[in-house]
């Protein structure tokens, strides 16, 4: 099968990261032929989900391959469960539909379950009206893909948490801020999102460069509304300053009202899907996917008169491309500049848990905006995900952090983990205030966000994930390399919806003659 | 079951490369053949609807999109699938063998709850063509093997069964939807449009 690879393409895509699929799915719609490869079995690349089979070969994989610890370091798997559960303690599981008790967790039965769950290297968000969103709207891919709304924010403000007013019918309803304050916080928030350019501009000129604290303490905001704002809206911290205080505001709040109560979307088995939709439309106007396919060798040669290609050795093929798009985890270290870019690691961990954080009356979907504990400089993002979003069985709920790295994965997360988790095992069903962490782990990643140079004009670099919240600057890059290598031409402009495709008749001559189909006559055609 | 709602199936066709699957889908939907499609270029899905016995169903049929060439389908194609078409070229013996590993494929995959009862139809396609090499015997008996499977052999130029193979893959994803609805797996999913129309309900969420 291999061997009917074909050989000459415009556009070659090695990995299937966000940004290395948008750029696919972009050049194929204007028409480019692509060839999309990946190294590995499945879609995502850095941005991949795993089920929880995949995640234990990808540990495997990070312990023993040295090649992916520099990607991911300082990795800790941790079971809080027993391998089996005695009988006894399953016999309350029985068909009684009313109030099942709950049920005990072990790692077998996690295993027996692992394709419930969708566990993703790279959790993100998307802001309801940012431009990942736009994007999937306007080129149509949103067909491809569904979402859940955030349900809630909340924040750790007095040794506990409190959900985030942040819509006005919240600030209305909120009980843990006084009509005074209401009337502050509505204040502030309308004049941030409702402000013109010049009103901005006179508002903030004294201020950009200063503390954005400094500027909501200014304006008489009470501790708790300014902590509302700086960590929960702006998703900040002490240090940040006023001009990106209120850009990251005015984001949070421009996409509220969109689709629910937060601004916030969530897709649907997880962040490692949205690769996929760009790849099947990428598919769908003719790019050719070949997964489990490495790359051996790289070369780029001068042809004539200054033009150049690039001609990749795949096993046992040579490829030959006007441009290569390739993703920094795929990337011959010769192809880039040896120029050293300045980035922060990241500090992950995955958490399964047997119940929400905080109950709520519905399945929630919360986002935890950390300040920052102990004297730490960076807040932690926690993201908190339950079966109703295909990420983990019944019962359960994913948990995530992000946080920048400081000292190493588990030294940095722990303390907050220890004040949302009860993580000392034991009797999964004794009454406790916190849900039990059944199992989690932590681990660093390789920050490779930063754009890397490539040492040639037609070879394409693509960024790995980033800490922020959003998908914003994939998008934002992959857009970038896209009019590189097609100057002048649209941005996936609208794929038509299936019904608008006119077939055209010309090959439908209609049946010529009657048959009936005798098997008997066949058969010793057989093999 | 005598609900009126509408009802929404989402069907993929499975399938080694050159089967006719895109020409099955386009001669159940759009009663077009073409010898033209070498490889699938612009084939997504495709949406008609039926009726079985008296209610409407939508059937959204997913093509491969040519992912299958090189066994390059994300596990996001199967998400969701309410059944599974099966197709094979009766002239290539090896798009018969096949069958078995796409069969297998979709089950890891699209990991549905009940697997021993998840609507699969298989069908037998180039029927119109001289050269035969799998007997109708020998598919039958293999579809028996696996828990009964239907099937059907036809011909997407010719239009042979390809009405009546949907509309069997239709009823017998509907029986199972029936027991689906019950459990409701993820409701209240968001799709994405410019009209915003997925707003909820709770009231003024504007923040100005």
């Amino acid at each position: 099968m291999d061997d009917d690879l074909p050989s000459d393409f415009q556009v070659i895509v090695v990995g299937t990261g966000m940004v290395e699929s948008i750029v696919a799915a972009a050049c194929s719609r204007i028409g480019k032929n692509v060839l999309h490869l990946d190294s590995s079995d499945h879609y995502g690349g850095l941005w991949a989900s795993y089920n929880f089979d995949g995640l234990q070969k990808f540990i495997k994989e990070v312990n023993s391959d040295p090649k992916r610890k520099e990607q991911v370091y300082n990795l800790s798997e941790k079971w809080y469960i027993e391998k089996d559960v005695p009988e006894e303690a399953e016999e309350s599981k029985t068909e009684d539909k009313s109030e099942p008790p709950k049920k005990v967790w072990s790692q077998t039965k996690f295993a027996a379950e692992y394709r419930k769950f969708n566990i993703d290297m790279t959790p993100k968000l998307l802001f309801s009206r940012g431009p990942l969103v736009e994007l999937l709207i306007s080129s149509n891919i949103a067909r491809y893909a569904e979402f859940r709304c955030v349900t809630r924010v909340l924040t750790w403000l007095d040794d506990r948490l409190t959900p985030v007013p942040c819509s006005r019918a919240d600030v209305f309803a909120t009980e843990t801020v006084s009509i005074l304050e209401k009337r502050q916080l509505m204040k502030m928030l309308t004049a941030i999102v409702g402000n013109t350019e010049e009103e901005m501009e006179q508002e903030f000129k004294d201020w950009n460069e200063k503390p954005f604290k400094d500027y909501l303490t200014h304006k008489g905001l009470t501790p708790n509304l300014i902590h509302y704002v700086l960590f929960a809206i702006a998703g900040g911290s002490d240090k940040m300053n006023c001009r990106d205080g209120v850009r990251e505001s005015k984001k949070f709040l421009m996409s509220l009202g969109r689709y629910g109560n937060t601004p916030f979307l969530w897709p649907m088995y997880g962040s490692g899907e949205l690769p996929q939709c760009f790849c099947r439309l990428c598919a769908v106007f003719g790019g050719v996917y070949c997964l489990n396919r490495p790359i051996d060798k790289v070369e780029h040669k001068v042809v004539d008169e200054g033009k150049s290609v690039v001609v990749i050795e795949s096993r046992s093929n040579t490829l030959n491309c006007d441009h290569l798009v390739i993703g920094i985890n795929e990337c011959p270290k010769d192809l880039i500049s040896p120029e050293p870019v300045e980035c922060t690691d990241i500090s992950k961990a995955v958490f399964v848990t047997n119940g929400t954080i905080m109950s709520s009356e519905k399945e929630p979907l919360t986002l935890l905006r950390f300040p920052p504990l102990d004297g730490a400089e960076h807040g932690v993002t926690v993201l908190e995900v339950g079966p109703a979003t295909g990420s983990c069985p019944k019962g359960l709920f994913v948990v995530y952090m992000i946080a920048n790295k400081t000292a190493d994965a588990e030294t940095d997360l722990m303390p907050y983990a220890q004040r949302i988790f009860d993580m000392s095992g034991g009797d999964q069903n004794e009454p406790a205030e916190k849900p039990k962490c059944l199992w989690s782990v932590f681990y660093n990643a390789h920050d490779s966000s930063a754009p890397v140079a490539s040492l040639a004009d037609n070879v394409h670099v693509c960024s790995g994930p980033d800490a922020g919240l959003d998908f914003d600057r994939a998008v934002e890059q992959a857009e970038q390399i896209f009019k590189k290598i097609c100057p002048g031409e649209e941005f996936l402009p609208r794929a038509p919806d299936p019904e608008e495709i006119v077939f055209e008749d010309d090959a439908t001559p209609g049946p010529d003659f009657e048959r009936t189909i005798d098997d008997e006559d066949e058969q010793k055609n057989e093999e | 079951m005598s609900s009126r709602k509408k009802v929404l199936l989402k069907v993929i066709i499975l399938g080694d490369s050159g089967v006719g699957k895109t020409s099955l889908m386009n001669q159940f939907v759009n009663k077009k053949f073409s010898n033209q499609y070498k490889a699938t270029i612009g084939a997504d899905f495709l949406t008609k609807e039926v009726i079985v016995d008296d209610r409407i169903v939508t059937m959204q049929i997913w093509d491969t999109a040519g992912q299958e060439r090189f066994q390059s389908l994300g596990v996001a194609f199967y998400r969701g699938a309410d059944c599974c078409v099966l197709v094979f070229d009766v002239t290539a013996p090896n798009t018969f063998k096949s069958l078995e590993s796409w069969r297998d494929e979709f089950l890891i995959q699209a990991s549905p709850r009940d697997p021993d009862n998840f609507p699969f139809v298989i069908l037998g396609n180039k029927v119109d063509l001289d050269n035969r090499a799998v007997s109708a015997k020998r598919a039958q008996q293999w579809c028996q093997s696996k828990n009964d499977i239907p099937y059907f052999e036809t011909s997407a130029k010719e239009a042979v069964n390809v009405e009546l193979a949907f509309q069997t893959i239709a009823r017998n994803a509907l029986a199972q939807e029936t027991e689906a609805e019950l459990y409701n797996e993820f409701p209240d999913q968001i799709k994405l449009n410019a009209n915003d129309n997925n707003r909820n309900r709770d009231g003024d969420n504007c923040a100005c």
